[in-house]
């Protein structure tokens, strides 16, 4: 009986599964178009997705020789490793991997730099546009200065190595921490080709905390057009930056005469903690490109003036609140490029000539004489620089450059005569 | 024998089986289309597949090397130029046809021709209403291609002499879409290709010399060159695989190939 039983409740749950099983067959059932269909809407999804998320960026690993071992170099920084010194090296000079996320018209980016020196950030933005004419955007977060031509430029897109020396001093990451405002007019307008940046900052190079509850302003208006030939483009910038970082307890120069001569004399009002060394740099920039039988030529210009406070050793930029005496300069700079591309060939030859005068107020062997307090800050720089580009194709290129480093001749020890700093470079750069 | 089997199938691969890709302008596109279907038919080796996306799309794809050939229905932009320098990139430019463009309105309005300058103030936006230039009291709905398309680049550069299109101008994606709003919408005007011309529109005849002459768009007036709203269609590609393509691009330019250009609405190459 129990036998029965048992056979017969295995017969009618098997029954009862399998009729149930059979319904959800039924129920399952769809044309293999429909399959097909809903497959590929599936893979469709998924692949909008992973479009949002994209990764660019570029490696430029180089050899670089300098004439003396040691010197100092602005070609990628000084031939030394603490009190070690070298003329020549292998460097990764940038490892740029860029993940921008876009989703509708919201932006995020995160911009790292991998080398030898370790992994750091380079940007970490979000970036907000406007969804119906794409006219304004608001960006915020970890981003890159706004000032000049040659510092908005790309590295993997400059066609020499380094920027100018002034750039380098002035804006030594390229990179602060602030809000930035972008406003460019539509091609339906006819004001297209105009372009309105302004952005406030915390004016401590990106690199570290705010040390002051001073913010720096940059403003930046520019214009492009090219001709109806499709043969002649041009692009004019005007930029302004306003800004300065807290003294402090230091002590702080002005630059005025003494004597006869003219030097840095000890600032009077050290008494207040608050006061504020001004940056304030006013800037022009403009660039033509003609094509040509002989390939595409293009001139390119920027030049800088404006307030710069430093050390005695150097008027870069602060990274951080500063630790001793402040000299307040009046600077000038400039560079001009000559590019030329070799018909249609994957060659492009470069010259390019740089100055960067710290102190625009004293110059030669006035600078290092005994009670003027001008140092190592003061000397002026002209650089000569002169290189061959070879595209391989859409990703690799390699350059050779060469700087000829020009300094004054000054009273001070080892400036009495130009030193011996120009720089070879051998790069490869692989783009993705 | 070994190596003389490889040597001919590598031979074979590169000549025979060398699938070309082409990228680029909508307008060019089904042109380029049928031109490819008809080589194919010819040619049982040759595979050729052809996919839009506008002017820009394609030449960028030509920088990327994710194209072969990439069609155009505008000159190629500076900007772009120096893209295909600094990827190592020689390109030829072949222009393989010419496409007329027509001026169109809704069938029923009045206005049967216009003047350039008149189609200058309606996109710019200084004629507002057709009693302007002739026609009913009714206000002008203005449609336009969108701002990345080469034709409505082309269309400002050479009928609205380089002046900007009215803020009020509607933008839409394909000539599909503004022929249909056209003739949906009484007061409506827009451009499209001589060989979207159809009949839910009108094609206005046009004057060049305020008012003289006006030339209507057809095969004839865009052969004969009396008709003025005419663009190159173009074909740019790497001098890298030259050999690779030319078959193709020589076959559109052949007495066959223009014959297809003819059949499917543009203008051929005159000889």
């Amino acid at each position: 009986m129990s036998l029965k039983r048992n056979v017969l409740l295995t017969v009618t749950g098997a029954t009862l599964a399998l009729s149930n099983f059979k319904i959800k067959a039924q129920e399952s059932i769809e044309a293999p178009l429909d399959t097909l269909t809903r497959y590929v809407q599936n893979m469709s999804d998924d692949i909008s997705k992973m479009k949002r998320l994209k990764i660019t960026g570029y490696v430029q690993p180089q050899y670089q020789y300098i004439d003396s071992a040691g010197a100092p170099s602005f070609a990628g920084g000084d031939f030394t490793n603490g009190t070690n010194k070298y003329y020549s090296r292998f460097t990764m000079r940038r490892g740029r991997f860029k993940f921008t996320y876009t989703y509708e018209n919201v932006e995020m980016v995160l911009n790292t730099d991998a080398t030898e020196k370790g992994l750091n950030m380079r940007e970490t933005f979000i970036r907000i546009t406007d969804p119906w004419k794409n006219m304004f955007s608001l960006t915020a977060g970890l981003l890159q200065d706004q000032f000049g031509f040659e510092v908005t430029q790309s590295s993997s897109e400059r066609e020499t190595p380094e920027r100018a020396r002034y750039n380098q001093t002035l804006f030594p990451t390229e990179r602060d921490l602030g809000v930035f405002g972008s406003m460019q007019m539509p091609k339906s307008s006819p004001l297209h080709g105009l372009k309105v940046d302004v952005a406030v900052m915390n004016g401590s190079a990106g690199v570290s905390p705010e040390f002051d509850s001073h913010k720096d302003f940059t403003g930046r208006l520019q214009y492009s057009k090219t001709a109806k030939s499709e043969q002649v483009s041009f692009a004019i910038g005007g930029s302004y930056y306003y800004g300065g970082y807290r003294v402090g307890s230091n002590k702080d120069y002005n630059f005025q005469p003494i004597n006869g001569d003219n030097g840095f004399v000890f600032a009077t009002d050290t008494g207040n903690y608050n006061r504020v060394a001004k940056r304030i740099y006013m800037g022009a920039d403009a660039q033509v490109s003609i094509d040509s039988k002989i390939g595409i030529t293009t001139l390119r210009a920027e030049y800088i003036q404006g307030e710069q406070p430093g050390t005695d050793k150097s008027s870069r930029s602060p990274t951080g609140a500063p630790t001793t005496a402040l000299f307040h300069r009046n600077f000038n700079g400039a560079y001009f490029y000559f590019i030329q591309n070799i018909g249609q060939s994957k060659f492009q030859v470069v010259a390019k000539y740089d100055w960067y005068d710290p102190n625009v107020e004293i110059s030669g062997t006035e600078i290092g004489k005994t009670g003027t307090n001008t140092k190592l800050a003061d000397i002026r720089f002209d650089t000569y620089g002169f290189g061959l580009t070879y595209r391989m194709n859409t990703n690799l290129k390699f350059v050779l450059y060469y700087d000829l480093v020009k300094n004054e001749e000054t009273l001070i020890s080892g400036y009495g005569q130009d030193i011996k700093d120009n720089v070879m470079t051998v790069r490869m750069q692989f783009k993705f | 024998m070994k190596i003389q089997t490889i040597l001919i199938s590598l031979a074979l691969y590169s000549g025979i089986s060398f699938a070309q890709k082409i990228k680029g302008s909508d307008t060019v596109l089904p042109l380029s289309q049928k031109e490819a279907e008809n080589y194919m038919k010819q040619n049982k080796s040759a595979k050729i597949t052809v996919t839009g996306g506008g002017s820009g799309v394609g030449l960028a794809a030509l920088v990327d090397g994710t194209t072969d050939i990439a069609m155009s229905s505008r000159k190629m932009k500076m900007a772009e130029k120096m893209k295909l320098q600094n990827a190592g990139k020689a390109v030829k430019e072949t222009i393989i046809a010419f496409d007329a463009l027509a001026v169109v309105v809704n069938p029923s309005n009045k206005v049967s021709q216009i003047t350039r300058e008149q189609i200058e103030g309606i996109f710019t936006g200084k004629i507002k209403n057709w009693k302007e230039v002739g026609g009913e009291d009714l206000v002008i709905t203005v449609y336009s291609r969108e701002t990345s398309s080469g034709t409505y680049e082309f269309f400002k550069e050479h009928v609205l002499n380089n002046k900007n299109y009215a803020s009020s101008v509607l933008n839409m994606p394909a000539t599909g879409a503004i022929i249909q709003s056209i003739s949906q919408t009484k007061g409506a005007i827009g451009y499209v290709g001589l060989a979207y011309l159809e009949k839910e529109v009108k094609a206005l005849k046009v004057s060049y010399d305020k008012g003289k002459t006006y030339i209507g768009p057809s095969m004839e007036t865009a052969k004969n060159k009396t008709y003025s709203i005419i663009r190159p269609l173009y074909y740019y590609y790497p001098t890298t695989i030259e050999k690779a393509v030319k078959p193709f691009v020589d076959y559109i330019l052949s007495v066959e190939g223009q014959k297809t250009v003819e059949e499917v609405g543009y203008v051929p190459l005159t000889k």
